[in-house]
Parts: C-alpha cells; structure tokens; sequence
C-alpha cells in the first residue's frame, strides 16, 4: 500500500472510529477492496489531511452535501464522525435545518431521522 | 402569507386604532419573520436588501416572502451556528446539488461575513469526493468569476 493509502487510514480510523474501519476492511472482498482503496487514499489520505479546513468544519461541510444528496448510509457515518471531530447534536440540528431550507423538507425530514439512528448507535443503544 | 397578510395587518393595526376588531386578530409573527428575514439578508450583503429577492417580490410576492420569512428569518437567524458556518455549509450544499450560479451568491455572503478564499476553494476540492468532479468543476469556474468580479469592483472604487 502506499504512503497516502495508510495516511488516509489513519485519519480515518480517527474520525470513523477504528472498529467501523477494520470491519470494514475485513468485509470488503475481490470487487469492493478497489473502491475501498481508492477512496482511502484519495478522500482521507489526499483531501481529510489538506491543512486548509479543520476536522470540525470538514464534517460541517460533509454532513450538508450528504444530506443535500440523499445519501443516508454515509450521513449516518459522517454524523458519528461529527460527533468525534466535536460538533455538539445541536449544532447538527442546525446544518440539518440547513439542507431543508436549500434540498428542501424530504431531504431534512430524512436527514434528521438518519442522524437521530446515528445518534443512538454512537451512545451505543 | 406575505403582502396578503401584511396588507391585512395594517387594516388591521388601522382599525384597531379605530377600536373596531378585537385585539387577538393580529398574526404577529408573521412580520416578525419578515423582520427577521430582512435583518439576516443585511447582516449578509453588507447592509444592503437582496435585488433578486426585491426583483421577486414583484411578481412571487409569496415565495420573496417565504424565503425571507421561513428560510431567513426562522432558520438562518437562529442562534445555533454562526452566520460564517451557515454559509460554508450553504456554498458546499450549492456546490454537491450542482448550483454554481446560487453557489456564487452564497460565496459572496461567506467572503462578506469573514470567510476566506481559501477556505471557499477548500470546500471545492471536498465536492470531488461527495458529488465528483464535474460539480468541484463548476464550483470552482463560478469562484473563480466571483473572486475576479470582487478583485475588479475593489480596484475600481476610489
């Protein structure tokens, strides 16, 4: 593996938690283990470690365009990761407003209900 | 909402005065958001009422008011987060759904409150990894137009 590869699983393992990361890793197969090493590299390892923006306000600008796209798997992990990189529940409640205004009312009403889920796996419910 | 119930407000305030409807008619809140909404408006564009919105007002009088009533004056002047962190996360959103030409107001807004151009350009290199590269694409051509129209207005001012 490469240098930015384990620079990448680093900070990854730091902002999704090492347990996530490793099971992760020990799922993926011949197929996934492409794309699980792509975006290592590229999203942790060449973007996450970029000093222009710190880890708090990644996640801020991560969990606005997860919601704004839809995607409810990885706002789940990135409101964990939040949680981590020391954002409180209600400053996420406030990016989550956020995407409702500009993504519109589904878009929040489904952001809300994913980062609620996230919120009780985090406490370990 | 909006011009109907301002209109009907100031019947209302004007018959009050008359003595004429009871006093609990008056939908306060109302023109409380409006309020609301255009203080965030100006805190955002350096004093300064939005054109597009007034543009808008004329002939979308409902959605000029909810814009400025439900999405300024609810959401953006709570107290939650700061307006400099409202606004990177706004551009971001811009950016990821593909809005360059929204994104460009809105990064306009960031630099007013006290974000930097750096920090705006950092946020486009995160839309490759959330939306791909087409959309960090066009965020990037719209900051660029914008950090050029801001260099070139600043040069010519006395």
């Amino acid at each position: 593996m490469s240098e930015l590869f384990d620079k990448g699983l680093k900070v990854r393992k730091e902002v999704l938690g090492e347990d996530y990361v490793n099971k992760s890793l020990a799922g993926a197969d011949e197929f996934t283990r492409t794309m699980a090493e792509w975006s290592t590299e590229f999203c942790w390892g060449a973007l996450w470690t970029r000093p222009g923006l710190d880890r708090r306000t990644r996640s801020i600008v991560n969990l606005a365009m997860l919601g704004a796209l839809n995607r409810p798997h990885e706002l789940k992990l990135h409101v964990k990761g939040a949680l981590k990189n020391g954002l409180t529940k209600d400053e996420i409640k406030e990016i989550l407003l956020q995407v409702a205004v500009y993504c519109g009312v589904p878009a929040g009403v489904d952001a809300f209900r994913n980062a609620r889920e996230a919120f009780k796996e985090a406490e370990g419910k | 909402m909006g011009s109907h119930f301002r209109n009907a407000s100031k019947a209302i305030a004007g018959a009050l005065l008359l003595g004429a409807v009871p006093t609990t008619a008056v939908p306060q809140t109302t023109d409380e958001r409006l309020r609301r909404g255009d203080a965030v408006i100006r805190s955002l564009n350096n004093g300064a009422p939005q054109p597009a919105l007034e543009r808008m007002r004329r002939e979308f009088p409902f959605l000029a008011d909810a814009t400025e009533g439900y999405a300024l004056g609810d959401v953006w002047s709570r107290s939650g987060l700061d307006n400099r962190t409202r606004q990177l996360a706004t551009v971001a959103m811009f950016a990821a759904m593909g809005e360059p030409t929204f994104m460009k107001i809105h990064a306009g807004y960031a630099l007013n409150v006290g974000a930097s151009e750096d920090e705006l350009k950092e946020i486009v290199y995160t839309v490759t990894v959330a939306a791909g590269f087409p959309r960090a694409i066009s965020a990037s051509q719209a900051l660029s137009e914008l950090f050029a129209e801001r260099r070139a207005a600043s040069t010519s001012r006395p």
